[in-house]
């Protein structure tokens, strides 16, 4: 299955990139391309959210380049997050031992909250 | 058992993922079961098609009962997964080195692994088991 990307700025330096289909061998450089054009384009990129509400597989391929995209936004002091993980995905991340080191968000208002953090921190200069 | 062969030079992922979805949802096989067959698949053939020099692998399922029988049958360098050891998984998701993850993801999502490597064929054996 194909992977749908589509990202959106929600705040200066906070955006979300929405994944749909599935993230394998076949589409891991489409969400590379997909995160490469989002740095193209914005001068400052703080906190990437990955909505995976309409990701239905992920393979460790997939698991590379989000890990990836964490030590690229971990290097310039920003950071990731995951909402909406679906509970096949929840499993893969689970058995290779990487859900304690993501921050995991079930809902938007979860998430709202967390953002509205994150731009106090970036407004204070913190980020 | 049903075959498929797949030519590691050229293949499609997605393809060969959407054939076995297909075998498998004939056989009425539970949706988990499918995803976890095709992550196999995909870590195992990934793995082949990258560091095992072989120009075929033939795939082979058989289901029944309760029970998935996944086969894996290339010719290329012997390697056994089942003594390959992961390191790095004790680290924090961002400081990890990338390799190793596919075949820990088999070992994990495969209730029985069994190896082999005889006239100059490597083959993988692994059963998913589930409430049928």
């Amino acid at each position: 299955m194909p992977l749908q990307l589509t990202y959106e700025q929600k705040a200066p330096g906070v955006f979300t990139l929405q994944l749909a289909g599935s993230l394998d061998t076949d589409t891991y450089q489409d969400y590379e391309a997909e995160v490469d054009k989002l740095y193209a384009e914005f001068p400052v990129v703080k906190v990437i959210i990955l909505d995976l509400e309409g990701l239905t597989y992920i393979s460790s391929a997939g698991v590379r380049v989000i890990l990836a995209t964490k030590k690229r936004l971990k290097g310039m002091g920003g950071e990731l997050g995951i909402l909406h993980m679906q509970p096949q995905i929840e499993k893969v991340f689970a058995i290779i031992k990487a859900l304690p080191s993501l921050q995991v968000y079930g809902s938007i208002a979860e998430l709202d909250a967390y953002l509205k953090a994150i731009q106090k921190k970036v407004v204070a200069g913190e980020m | 058992m049903w075959h498929l062969d797949i030519n590691t030079g050229n293949f499609s992922m997605t393809e060969v993922a959407q054939r076995i979805a297909a075998y498998l949802a004939e056989c009425r096989c539970p949706e988990g079961i499918i995803f976890a067959i095709h992550l196999v698949v995909e870590e195992l053939l990934t793995n082949v098609a990258c560091h095992g020099h072989s120009p075929e692998i033939r795939l082979g399922i058989e289901m029944t009962a309760g029970h998935v029988l996944l086969e894996v049958v290339d010719s290329g360098v012997p390697f056994n997964p089942l003594e390959y050891e992961v390191q790095g998984l004790d680290q924090a998701f961002a400081d990890r080195e990338v390799g190793g993850m596919g075949i820990y993801l088999v070992k994990e999502m495969m209730d029985e692994l069994s190896y082999t490597y005889k006239d100059g064929k490597n083959r993988l054996r692994a059963v998913k088991q589930f409430a049928p």
